[in-house]
């Protein structure tokens, strides 16, 4: 009976031991939120500012935070070159207080037509640990009217006819010489 | 100084390396257009972009070939043998120097033609055109031409054309260095420096806040200033060196 019953209060104990673990996944060191914008759809070229917030949620202060952009394309289920839309630098934030919350601005230009969720990432250069906020979608409608065909007959077109100016010339200058 | 003109283009532009140069330069711009519409990811870009690109590979180029024949100009004449006879003749230095300048021009505004063709394809169904003519026009040229001059230039003081070809595309790498650099790099060091000095990356500025940001014709002006600043440094650089435009060995 005893034994039973020494049982029974190891997995309750063990019970409580995991919810509290669940709940400290729920509530991380550091929460990082994207404030604006809330979504984005627009054409190329389209120039914006994301706006977070990284609050720190412990009683320690935590330095050397590196707070940046991460994109992924879902429309090609790619990761994103960040240097192509400008957005490769980091903000740093050296030093971030016990509950302190500070907002960071971090400029992104869309560049190529797709679909793609946009988050904001912080990382202290003293732990392992990452910290992203959620996802805003961001859709980059083409706005190409660039016709195929066209670009067809110029790309063998022009040669051609340049290839025509060279011929002429030199039939000019060989009949010149015979001359 | 007419006929001196003549020369200039019959030597350049209607010879049979000038003519090759520009087939050469058609079939680069049909592959870099055809490109923007068989390569994902080029044809993903937006039209302003894929305009952009095109005006970037087209200014590279038109620098590149023309300080490659403004360097081998007047050091060529002296190699040849050829400078004594056109110092001979009653036309002053500086207008030996400026037939050559509108030898360069006129090869480069052939390039310039061959490439609308490609921008109409590239900019068909927007109102573009016109911005990216008024763009190659007003700031394209005067970076060309300046390139030109200082090559023009290093070609008058320096004897050999090897070593004034040499210092023009060093100096033109030098200039286009921010192009090939992250803009991460760009803000700091040596590179931001070049970066706010470059003529070349001025040019840039100035076409992406005409084409894409749509700024004010002053921020524009402000932008291409560096552009306007390297032009009046190289025509001053040309006039002193054109004085320096001697026979071999300085007799």
């Amino acid at each position: 009976m005893l034994k039973k019953a020494a049982i029974m209060i190891a997995l309750l104990l063990g019970v409580v031991a995991t919810g509290q673990n669940a709940f400290a996944k729920e509530q991380p060191n550091i929460e990082v939120k994207v404030i604006s914008p809330d979504q984005v759809k627009d054409y190329p070229g389209k120039e914006a500012t994301v706006k977070a917030q990284v609050i720190n949620h412990t009683n320690q202060s935590i330095k050397d935070l590196v707070v940046y952009i991460t994109m992924a394309d879902m429309g090609k289920k790619w990761t994103v070159n960040l240097e192509d839309y400008s957005a490769d630098k980091p903000e740093q934030i050296k030093e971030l207080k016990a509950g302190e919350t500070k907002e960071i601005s971090l400029p992104i230009r869309f560049v190529y037509t797709s679909n793609y969720y946009l988050y904001v990432t912080a990382t202290s250069a003293h732990s392992l640990e990452i910290y992203s906020s959620n996802g805003i979608p961001i859709e980059i409608i083409g706005n190409t009217k660039i016709d195929p065909t066209i670009i067809q007959i110029v790309s063998i077109g022009t040669p051609l006819l340049v290839l025509a100016f060279v011929v002429m010339n030199f039939t000019k200058n060989r009949r010149k010489r015979i001359a | 100084m007419f006929s001196l003109i003549k020369k200039e283009i019959r030597e350049h532009v209607l010879s049979r390396k000038g003519v090759w140069i520009f087939f050469a330069i058609a079939i680069l711009f049909s592959g870099l257009t055809y490109s923007f519409i068989s390569v994902k990811e080029l044809s993903l870009l937006a039209q302003v972009e894929v305009n952009m690109t095109f005006m970037k590979a087209l200014i590279g180029i038109s620098i590149l070939v023309s300080i490659i024949l403004g360097s081998t100009m007047v050091s060529g004449e002296r190699e040849q043998g050829t400078l004594e006879s056109l110092l001979l003749t009653p036309l002053s230095k500086v207008k030996i120097i400026l037939s050559k300048v509108i030898g360069i021009l006129v090869f480069w505004l052939i390039i310039s033609i061959v490439s609308i063709p490609y921008f109409y394809a590239l900019t068909y169904g927007t109102n573009m055109l016109l911005t990216i003519l008024a763009y190659l026009y007003l700031i394209g040229l005067p970076l060309v031409i300046s390139f030109s001059l200082l090559s023009l230039a290093f070609s008058s003081w320096i004897s050999s054309s090897k070593n004034a070809t040499l210092l023009s595309i060093v100096l033109f790498l030098v200039t286009a260095i921010p192009m090939f650099l992250s803009t991460t790099m760009k803000k700091s060091g040596f590179a931001h420096l070049v970066d706010s000095l470059s003529p070349v990356s001025s040019s840039m500025l100035t076409l992406k806040d005409w084409l894409v940001n749509k700024l004010s014709a002053v921020t524009i002006i402000t932008d291409s200033l560096p552009v306007l600043c390297f032009l009046v440094i190289s025509i001053i650089c040309l006039f002193y060196s054109s004085k320096k435009m001697d026979f071999l060995g300085g007799e």
